[in-house]
């Protein structure tokens, strides 16, 4: 990589602080909701027909279209909420979403959408189990800006970790 | 992963016996050691993994290419599939044979030799050793192999290989009988209703650790008893209830076993509610159904001994690999598919639909959990037994599912084996 990219990406960076913040304080509400809050929420986080998806990077690389959690309508979202609630058998757990590193990738020319990225790592308690590292990885984010704040177009939540340990009952 | 005391109740003295007596009421009761004890998964590994069976390690449809390779497990062992010089299988153990070196570390690529990055010794396609560096030494002739030193007799560890309908399956053994006979006339019939004719287009792939006995989960898959009760988001939404038309097929002595039933709104059925009253799906799509096979069933879980499943659930493929990684770990490798030629709406559909599937799935998260809780308490506990009796004491074919049988064939399988 040349120096001059390098300069060109930090003042990428320099201008867009105002949407890194914003996506910044969205992950801290969005990753809030998911580990202390009403998870019927979720869902509020999307637009009307969003795109939502969890793989590893390996499958992302080779360009496979499956996910480990698939959901291309709010209605898919609502679901997922209504069957951990309801319908799915699990331990108790808690969980703890460590969200980072906000990169804007690009804004669309009307301002109405924006590309971001930013890391993530989430940590699993288990009864009587230490900590253990559930999964690691980053979202690729596509939001719509909206007059009421940013709403997820597109969340693709890829992680590097590739193994499972037992089981992803959470969203990411 | 928790660290947990493994019970080694075999004792070391040769004039007692290898390990405790097995229950006298046979396979109705399995004892906790056989799911805790080292030195019976060592064995389990030599005798099953290593010995006269047939692995699943994948579909040719992932090498399509002359030198395509793909990492894969035979029991816990690694191995790598290739596509040959000459489009043929080959299956090799991925182990240097001059320091042990387990030398491919890509999941899948494509490659013109093995190469071990160690000290460059280099293997064909087949997994024939071509080349050693220094082989006639230095400097014209110092140091070098000796000369009793044969490429020949130094390749990789090959396993046989079999396939069907584009599956792959590999042996150590030699003594493996053929793949067909091995699998028998119901799973035959239950692998053609899927592959035959058609060509796999792989959607995707997931990984699963779970701390338990491998059997534990080899069990879980031929055990409808559990699918009706720990599962509830299958009967709420009538994917599988237990006055369904059902089979539960067990093959011959006890290797195999299929789960089948048919969905109330499946054709010839009389529909009935999916939902009830306080659960309803808001996207009905997602649980959609198009018959697309001959069979009978909108469901049917096959068990093929010893490390695979291949499962159809309404319209979501997956085939799951099963990997031991001691007494108290194994792995799942899921891969999901559809169809070479599938429409864009029926491969989303798919994509949709495997929700219900792998760890993260509405329906199977269930099991890995719950295989925890049995593997914790096989292993914490003061050491017993557990109850496989529902159906009676007796393994078979029955058309219901308030029945443990399959899980009784496993155990008569699995003892006949073992020799415990």
């Amino acid at each position: 990589m040349k120096h001059s990219d390098i300069n060109a990406m930090l003042l990428h960076a320099a201008a867009h602080r105002a949407y890194r913040l914003q996506v910044q304080e969205f992950n801290a509400i969005y990753a809030n909701v998911l580990d202390y809050g009403d998870i019927t929420l979720w869902p509020g986080f999307f637009c009307e027909q969003p795109f939502y998806r969890v793989v590893d990077s390996f499958n992302y690389g080779q360009g496979m279209r499956y996910g480990l959690i698939y959901c291309d309508s709010q209605g898919m979202l609502m679901d997922r909420v209504q069957a951990i609630k309801n319908a799915m058998m699990f331990e108790p757990r808690a969980i703890t979403h460590i969200t980072s590193d906000v990169r804007i990738k690009g804004v669309d020319e009307d301002q109405r959408q924006l590309q971001a990225e930013s890391n993530f790592l989430l940590v699993e308690n288990l009864i009587d189990r230490d900590p253990r590292n559930l999964m690691v990885g980053r979202y690729i984010d596509t939001f719509s800006l909206e007059e009421n704040g940013l709403k997820i177009k597109s969340r693709e939540c890829i992680y590097d970790s590739t193994v499972i340990q037992t089981s992803l009952i959470y969203p990411v | 992963m928790h660290d947990e005391p493994v019970k080694n109740l075999a004792a070391a003295d040769a004039d007692t016996p290898r390990f405790p007596a097995w229950p006298q009421e046979g396979v109705s009761r399995i004892p906790d050691w056989i799911y805790t004890d080292a030195r019976l998964y060592d064995e389990e590994v030599r005798k099953i993994f290593h010995g006269p069976t047939w692995n699943f390690v994948g579909f040719e449809a992932e090498i399509p290419q002359r030198g395509d390779f793909q990492r894969a497990y035979v029991g816990p062992t690694p191995v790598i599939l290739i596509r040959g010089d000459q489009g043929q299988i080959h299956v090799v153990q991925n182990r240097c044979a001059h320091r042990g070196a387990e030398f491919c570390r890509q999941r899948k690529g494509n490659a013109q030799e093995l190469t071990c990055p160690y000290h460059q010794w280099q293997y064909d396609l087949a997994g024939n050793l071509m080349g050693v560096p220094y082989r006639r030494g230095v400097k014209g002739g110092q140091g070098g192999m000796p000369a009793d030193f044969k490429l020949e007799d130094n390749g990789l560890v090959k396993l046989r290989v079999a396939t069907r309908n584009g599956l792959v399956f590999a042996s150590f053994s030699d003594e493996t009988e053929a793949l067909d006979a091995y699998l028998g006339p119901e799973i035959i019939d239950a692998i053609d209703t899927v592959f035959e004719g058609r060509e796999v287009q792989v959607l995707g792939y997931t990984q699963q650790k779970v701390q338990g006995n491998w059997k534990l989960y080899f069990e879980n898959i031929r055990d409808p008893y559990h699918a009706t009760l720990l599962h509830v988001f299958l009967h709420t939404f009538g994917l599988l209830r237990a006055d369904q038309v059902s089979q539960l097929t067990v093959s011959a002595g006890g290797r195999h076993a299929i789960i089948c039933s048919k969905r109330r709104d499946a054709p010839g059925e009389t529909p009935q509610p999916m939902g009830n009253d306080s659960l309803q799906l808001h996207d009905k799509r997602f649980l959609g159904y198009t018959k697309e096979d001959r069979g009978p069933w909108s469901v049917a879980i096959q068990s093929i001994w010893p490390n695979f499943a291949i499962q159809r659930q309404s319209n979501t493929l997956a085939v799951r690999a099963i990997i031991p990684n001691g007494p108290g770990e194994f792995s799942i490798f899921w891969t999901f598919f559809g169809y070479q030629g599938d429409s864009e709406e029926m491969l989303q559909h798919r994509l949709r639909q495997a929700n219900l599937m792998g760890p993260g799935g509405l329906v199977t998260a269930d099991d890995g959990e719950v295989i925890e809780f049995v593997h914790a308490g096989l292993t914490r506990s003061v050491p017993a037994s557990t109850i496989i009796r529902l159906g009676g004491d007796e393994s078979g074919t029955v058309e219901h599912f308030a029945t443990e049988s399959a899980v009784r064939g496993m155990y008569a399988n699995y003892r006949k084996t073992m020799g415990i």
